[in-house]
């Protein structure tokens, strides 16, 4: 091959430069009504979705592009590009992120665009934690129920039952530990949503929406409600007394914990069987789901961890046709089938009529042939409703996890919620928020 | 500056100043010509955006209730400034910007002017070495230097701490107590040897009558160093304070960086990441100008009173001589 001289590299680059800006300008033209649909996600498996729609529907094309998850960046890139008027019609954010999305005026209201056929085939569930006031903010694509992924033959080992309650809970945690030296679980300090599914459970309210209060409703702060303070003092007790480890999620040390069965359980929602797949692949064949422990007198329930909508942007000028992508994504078989054939997903679809394709896509040999999506199923029959995330929860976030990274230098759990909640008001206040704590 | 002086020199020694005097017109040509891009600068790149950020601090994207399908931009008076003053994580940042500084400033400024004299005092051997030896760091991007120390920070990946360990000594650099030092210590590395150079130049400055003078009164070299050295370059000694403590209040790319391998430092930890926070996580351009204006008046502030005690200080210090 001949080495290219100078100049041509010179032409290829302004070549390249002319066809960047050429479909940036392609990109400008939001305002066309009858242009192509644009798509913006970082989950696993969009693009064979998107292609699975591109070839079913070449007349109504969809151009996607993966983008960095909402906390990796994401979600100023979405910001920057709404203010900028170049936001795609349609993008895919967690449950999590759509208050503010929705309050900073880049998530469409689309209540009046669901059909009342489409709003039936997705859970009441889903659909609660994407409405707000009564409004209907975004599609949901999964819920994800909490479930405790365990290595049966560690507890074995012993001699400890899969625990059903929470007080059995820790009780097979100090047992465990003291027996085996196993951790039963992980407390993870930098996932404040894992926590936040524990509360859930006990139908806690760190933000709620307060409908009457005069001038349009009011937000009501309290991130150490009864409910709350209950779970913190909880998980602080098994801090404290070693008997759960304390690793932050997705880190090396938690991995090797879990891959040497130092750490012989992953509470997760139902999408972490797959990752735990991926992330733990010794692990095959050993692995079993559980249902959550429950609260001994408490009406049996559950807290949801992760789950991702679809948003459609305010300015999309084509948010029909968008909405027609968006039931097909969310409903169809196809679509799902799409998703999950890459082998790295095991979303729980917010769809009940999709649990069927679902399930055949997922290889259940990790977890000894159990049938995980069944599962699922009956657990999401225990699904709690009514609780709301904040507007700024990457901010929430970030400061609950930056007060949970000191544990162990003697903060509690209590004192990061309370501090989370002091940097939480005076960036609501600002945004003029009508704004009041418990 | 040789150039310079030797033409100084040529227009004084020619005797009589030169009687002919250039026209108003060119002279304001040349004052255009010589302010023109400085002025143009200042305005383009510090006045307009400081205006720009002082107007945006004033406003709000505001919404009304829950805030749902409602934000308007409106005048919000103080409110952005009443939430930056309110919020726990600003004052904690600047508690942690005083104590860095608090430990940095002195060390630097102590550090650099023992090395300075002891390069002066012809005492170290090899002195162009050493003073390149020195002043290398500074030339190293604040980024990169953080990198390099976060490398010898990491546990499991630093060699130094390979060998502490196995000499039995556990020290957790990224841990809560040794944080703000870890700090210190990568802007020392950096800072030292630049802060260094600035004294050692103005210490060239000082008249050699004078330690000559010194040394004839009996004054050993410590004792000359200490009354005759110091005292002649303290003006030297103001500014550089002043530089380092406003250098200090804008503490960003090192907590940044190590942010990434410490959770312990928040997206809050100094002023200058807690205004970055509030723009682009937050999304809240009024709060995170309120902040920025805020951490100006401070600089401003500070500058102001260090340069008045560095202008008495020098004068005084010109009596003393």
């Amino acid at each position: 091959m001949r080495t290219p001289t100078r100049r041509q590299l010179l032409a290829g680059a302004g070549a390249a430069a002319l066809a960047g800006a050429a479909t940036s300008c392609g990109r400008a033209s939001a305002g066309d009504p009858e242009g192509p649909l644009t798509f913006w996600s970082s989950l696993r498996g969009t693009q064979s979705v998107a292609d699975a729609w591109n070839a079913t529907r070449p007349d109504a094309p969809v151009v996607f592009d993966a983008v960095p998850s909402g906390g990796s960046g994401g979600s100023a890139k979405l910001s920057n590009a709404f203010r900028a008027g170049n936001a795609p019609d349609v993008v895919s954010m967690e449950y999590a992120e759509l208050p503010g999305f929705a309050l900073d005026g880049v998530a469409a209201d689309i209540t009046d665009l669901v059909s009342p056929s489409f709003r039936e085939r997705l859970l009441p569930q889903a659909w609660d934690t994407a409405t707000f006031a009564g409004r209907a903010y975004a599609v949901p694509l999964d819920v994800e129920p909490m479930v405790l992924l365990h290595r049966p033959d560690l507890l074995a080992a012993a001699g400890v039952d899969v625990p059903t309650t929470w007080e059995e809970f820790a009780a097979a945690a100090r047992d465990l530990r003291g027996r085996t030296g196993v951790h039963l679980a992980s407390f993870h300090p930098n996932g404040y949503p894992y926590f936040a599914g524990y509360c859930q459970q006990l139908d806690a309210r760190w933000f709620d929406i307060d409908d009457t209060a005069p001038g349009g409703g009011e937000w009501v702060l309290d991130f150490l409600d009864e409910p709350t303070r209950r779970v913190a003092g909880y998980w602080q007790g098994l801090v404290d007394d070693d008997l759960v480890a304390v690793d932050p999620q997705s880190s090396q040390q938690w991995l090797a914990s879990l891959a040497g069965g130092r750490t012989a359980s992953f509470v997760v929602g139902a999408w972490g069987a797959a990752n735990l797949i991926t992330s733990v692949p010794g692990g095959a064949g050993q692995w079993r789901a559980a249902p959550l422990p429950q609260w001994s007198g408490e009406e049996p329930s559950l807290g949801v961890q992760g789950g991702s909508v679809h948003v459609v942007t305010a300015d999309s000028p084509r948010k029909e046709r968008a909405l027609e992508f968006l039931e097909w994504v969310s409903t169809s078989p196809e679509a799902i089938t799409a998703r999950l054939s890459s082998g790295t997903s095991s979303m729980f679809p917010a769809a009940p009529a999709l649990l069927g394709p679902a399930a055949d896509q997922f290889d259940t040999s990790y977890y000894g042939g159990q049938d995980y999506y069944g599962f699922v199923a009956e657990q999401s029959q225990l699904l709690q409703t009514g609780w709301v995330w904040g507007p700024r929860m990457q901010a929430t976030g970030a400061s609950i996890g930056n007060g949970f990274a000191r544990l162990p230098y003697g903060t509690t759990i209590e004192q990061a919620l309370a501090a989370a909640e002091e940097e939480t008001l005076p960036d609501m206040r600002s945004l003029g928020l009508a704004v009041r704590r418990a | 500056m040789s150039a310079l002086d030797t033409r100084v020199q040529g227009r004084t020694g020619r005797g009589t100043p030169e009687r002919v005097r250039p026209s108003r017109r060119s002279q304001r040509l040349a004052v255009g010509v010589l302010l023109g891009p400085f002025t143009l600068l200042l305005v383009a790149v510090f006045l307009v955006p400081v205006l720009y950020a002082a107007y945006l601090s004033f406003f709000s994207t505001t919404h009304s209730g829950l805030g749902f399908g409602t934000a308007e931009t409106t005048f919000a008076g103080v409110r952005n400034y009443a939430a930056v003053l309110a919020d726990p994580g600003f004052v904690r940042g600047v508690g942690i910007t005083l104590l860095y500084i608090a430990l940095f400033v002195p060390l630097v400024v102590v550090g650099a002017l023992v090395l300075a004299l002891l390069l002066d005092s012809g005492l170290v051997l090899a002195r162009q070495l050493s003073q390149t030896v020195l002043f290398v760091p500074h030339a190293v991007p604040g980024i990169i230097a953080a990198v390099i120390w976060l490398y010898l920070y990491t546990p499991g990946l630093s060699p130094v701490l390979g060998v502490l360990q196995r000499l039995d000594l556990q020290v957790d650099f990224l841990g809560l107590q040794l944080l703000v030092p870890s700090l210190v210590n990568i802007a020392l590395w950096s800072g030292l040897g630049y802060t260094t150079v600035i004294f050692f130049a103005a210490l060239r400055a000082v008249p050699r009558e004078l330690l000559e003078a010194a040394s004839i009164d009996g004054a050993g070299a410590v004792r000359t160093a200490l009354r005759v050295k110091v005292p002649l370059v303290r003006a030297t000694v103001v500014t550089v304070v002043m530089f380092t403590v406003i250098g200090a209040l804008q503490l960003f790319t090192e907590p940044m960086l190590m942010g990434q391998v410490t959770p312990l430092i928040g997206t809050r930890f100094t002023p200058n990441m807690y205004i970055f926070d509030a723009a682009f996580t937050r999304n809240n351009y009024g709060l995170a100008s309120a902040a920025s204006v805020l951490l100006l008046l401070v600089c401003c502030t500070l500058s102001y009173l260090v340069s008045r005690g560095a202008s008495r200080g020098a004068r005084r210090g010109g009596e003393e001589a």
